[in-house]
């Protein structure tokens, strides 16, 4: 790396605070454009709030528990109504789902609205609050 | 079976009445700089962790008495857990948590206070008071709203059981490492602060407790690391690491600790950045004490906070009492905190380490605005949101390669300043290598950019940290005419502090390598009848058995899939799918062939109701170099704990007066 020899050095004071914005500027162009990326932020929202929307564009993630009864399994695909008490979004899903999956456990279902039905890349749940733990 | 449970209410208020006196009579003792006052404080101390300790013995006999009188032992644990679970319990809930971290916190108060006793008594005495607060703060937590004592009725006949995750060793491990990487850097945050209020400005409040920095930061990252491995042999998704609020906690600390234990040699060597170096332990304390607020407070949605406890409302006073106090107390030192040398040039070790910490920070920043983003964005703007792992692995990627070329580049370069000829010259070999990886893997059909140069780095870096360790040895093997082998070992004994941080670095690089193999990671999901068989890569898996049979805590269901490997019989796995009864819930357990090109792992994630599997495989290159990457980190951290700390810090460094090279080539 050849620098040409300059004969004006800047004040140290100016060369630090130069420095300082620089970098500030950088971090915050990266973090700005990774929250931009595709996935990075999604919105997250219970059933009620799902089913009052017109328009949804872009990945959403559903809170809420299943409804007892509801889940269907053919082959890998897996359907299942969430609710939030009042109301009850249906969800269909060919991803694997987790352990804690069953009869009235929280679940974040992650995807998005395709007419009336929730499509859900991803399924996580937590047990029903039949015993706590911490890891 | 008796337990001693009674013992545990009364044991912990008297520790808290021990912390309390020992939170007066270190501060009396540093206002009025009295001997005698400091002898009682630390006493106090001790006191309190021996009352810490009987309360949390108490708390195991009535685990292991299976005495479900008590509300947490009913929580936590049941008849048929075994053994070493029926301890992890301990940890394992809130209370109990929050119980093994005072004691840690009092355990490794009184054994610090002790040590610093005759080289640094003021500073002893102001840092007893700073962890005497700290502590009255856990205790008054324990002692009233979350309390492991608290008696349940009527008392039910068996307990609900550890969550079935958490039964796996390296939750027997994983938990405590990180609690006493989190506490233990409650010591130099002590020291840091007592020096700031007694203006004892030297650099002995971090040099006296480098070994606890060390440790506390060794202990961290293999917990971290532990957490990453438990989540890829128990969670079945194929990976390790899920960018999780909990995990972000653990690793919030990790970035900033890394930070100043890099930072603190400025200081040492140069008497530099010692606003910055202060400042940066108490970030890191305040986010480890955060990390278990986040974890505790149930504020973010995660698979740990499986316990949304009632005391998260406690931590933010503290945190905030925490920073405000600290920061407060910098700025009213900053005349004395005033740096005595500069920064000579932009190619030297200084703006080297300086680059590192930026980067560190940065990360660390990046992290937790990924992390509290949703809080701040529910309370501005009433949208709720989820930052996931896109958004982390983009900021991430840029600033970890960073860090990974300034780790091969540091130090090669002289303190002060280094001509561009003689930079050059020490760069010229690592570089080679570098171009050397990137051309040879875009010849094999590497496409991607982050992965080309990631292996890049990674071969820079490494071929960096080679030629030092080949230097090193090069004079003694000339000097005193020793084989490669001792020449080697006598190099890492003779400057344990430099060989031991490059073999911690090493560690990182395989580690990072095994990072980047996740780009190239494949998965395959399928339904399979008994004989029915599935592709993945180069591998034919196919179901060919199922045996059940039962045990008192769970019915197990484990599958045969026989491997064929380019055509090859190559063996078979076994995963299980098994129902434990205690909790109701169905558990995969995930059968993994592990080695150094590429893990198979396969886990089955439901039975059909007639019978068939559905089969999830991966195909994760190269992961197994994490695991040994930690392993060679582990070896690094015990040549650096093994090193004496540095007696004298005042010695002058002259430019370029460490690189034999330019003498010797």
């Amino acid at each position: 790396m050849e620098q040409p020899q300059t004969p004006y050095v800047a004040p140290r004071r100016t060369r630090f605070i130069v420095g300082a914005v620089v970098i500030a500027v950088v971090l915050v162009g990266l973090v700005v454009w990774a929250m931009a990326r595709p996935g990075a932020a999604s919105m997250y929202m219970t059933p009620t709030e799902v089913g009052d929307m017109v328009l949804l564009d872009g990945e959403i993630r559903m809170s809420g528990t299943v409804v007892p009864g509801s889940i269907e399994t053919t082959g890998l695909a897996t359907s299942f109504l969430v609710t939030d008490g009042t109301s009850e979004v249906p969800v269909t899903t060919d991803s694997p789902m987790p352990d804690a999956f069953m009869d009235s456990s929280e679940v974040v279902a992650i995807g998005s609205l395709d007419g009336d039905s929730f499509v859900a890349t991803r399924v996580l749940a937590k047990c029903p609050s039949k015993f706590k733990a911490k890891a | 079976m008796a337990s001693l449970a009674g013992l545990g209410a009364p044991s912990l208020a008297a520790a808290l009445l021990f912390s309390a006196g020992a939170l007066v009579l270190c501060s009396l003792a540093a206002i009025r700089s009295h001997g005698g006052l400091a002898i009682a404080g630390r006493r106090a101390v001790t006191m309190a962790f021996a009352f810490t300790g009987l309360a949390s013995v108490a708390l195991i006999s009535a685990l292991f008495a299976h005495d479900f009188s008590l509300s947490y032992v009913a929580r936590y644990s049941s008849r048929s857990l075994s053994g070493p679970y029926t301890l992890g319990a301990f940890w394992g809930g809130m209370e109990g948590s929050l119980l093994f971290w005072t004691l840690l916190l009092t355990g490794f108060s009184a054994v610090a206070l002790e040590r610093s006793r005759a080289a640094t008594p003021r500073l002893g005495a102001w840092a007893g008071a700073v962890l005497s607060g700290i502590t009255v703060f856990f205790l008054l937590l324990l002692v009233a709203p979350a309390s492991p004592f608290t008696s349940l009725s009527p008392v039910p006949a068996d307990g609900s059981g550890l969550n079935p995750l958490l039964q796996s060793p390296g939750m027997m491990i994983h938990p405590p490492l990180l609690y006493t990487g989190f506490v233990g850097f409650s010591i130099p945050f002590a020291f840091a602060m007592a020096a700031l209020l007694s203006k004892r400005l030297d650099p002995s409040w971090f040099t006296s407790t480098r070994r606890w920095t060390l440790f506390s930061w060794s202990a961290l990252s293999i917990g971290i690391v532990l957490g990453g491995a438990w989540a890829y042999t128990e969670l079945g998704w194929g990976g390790y690491w899920a960018w999780d609020p909990v995990e972000n906690a653990s690793f919030m600390p990790w970035l900033t600790a890394t930070a100043f234990l890099h930072s603190v040699v400025i200081q040492e060597k140069r008497q530099m950045l010692k606003v910055w170096n202060v400042s940066l332990i108490l970030i890191t304390y305040a986010l480890a004490v955060f990390g278990t607020f986040l974890t505790r407070s149930g504020i973010l949605s995660s698979i740990h906070t499986f316990t949304e406890g009632p005391i998260g409302k406690w931590f933010l006073p503290f945190l905030g009492v925490m920073l405000l106090g600290g920061l407060g107390i910098v700025l009213a030192r900053l005349n004395e905190l005033r740096a005595t040398n500069r920064f000579d040039s932009l190619v030297s070790r200084e703006s080297a380490f300086l680059a590192n910490n930026v980067l560190f920070v940065a990360a660390a920043f990046a992290v937790l605005w990924g992390t509290i983003y949703p809080i701040i964005a529910e309370v501005f703007t009433g949208v709720r949101l989820s930052i996931g792992p896109p958004f982390f692995n983009s900021v991430f990627v840029p600033l970890g390669l960073a860090i990974i070329g300034l780790t091969g580049i540091g130090p090669l370069i002289s303190w002060r300043r280094m001509s561009k000829g003689s930079f050059g010259r020490v760069v010229r070999v690592p570089l080679v290598a570098g171009v050397l990886m990137a051309v040879a893997l875009a010849i094999a059909g590497v496409s991607s950019v982050g992965a080309l140069l990631a292996f890049s780095l990674c071969a820079f870096t490494a071929m960096a940290i080679g030629s030092e360790f080949v230097r090193g040895s090069r004079v003694h093997r000339l000097q005193q005419r020793m084989d490669w082998g001792r020449a080697l070992t006598t190099t890492v004994a003779r400057n344990r502090r430099r060989y031991g941080g490059y073999i911690v670095h090493l560690g990182v690089i395989l580690i990072v390598i095994g990072i980047a193999g996740s780009a190239f990671r494949t998965e395959r999901h399928s339904l399979l009848e008994m004989g029915e068989s599935m592709t993945i890569g180069d591998y034919e898996l196919t179901y060919s058995d199922l045996s059940r049979s039962e045990t008192d805590e769970k019915s197990i269901n484990t599958a045969v899939i026989d491997v064929t490997s380019a055509g090859r019989a190559d063996g078979s796995l076994f995963p299980q799918r098994n129902f434990h009864r205690a909790q109701g819930q169905p558990q995969s357990e995930v059968a993994i062939r592990t080695g150094p090109i590429e893990d198979l792992y396969v886990v089955i994630t439901s039975f059909d109701t007639d019978g068939a599997a559905a089969i999830r495989a991966f195909v994760n290159p190269l992961t197994w170099w994490i695991w040994v990457g930690a392993a060679v980190m582990l070896g690094g951290m015990t040549v650096l704990l093994w090193s004496p700390a540095p007696v004298r810090v005042t010695e002058r460094v002259r430019s370029e007066s460490r690189r034999p090279v330019t003498v010797t080539r």
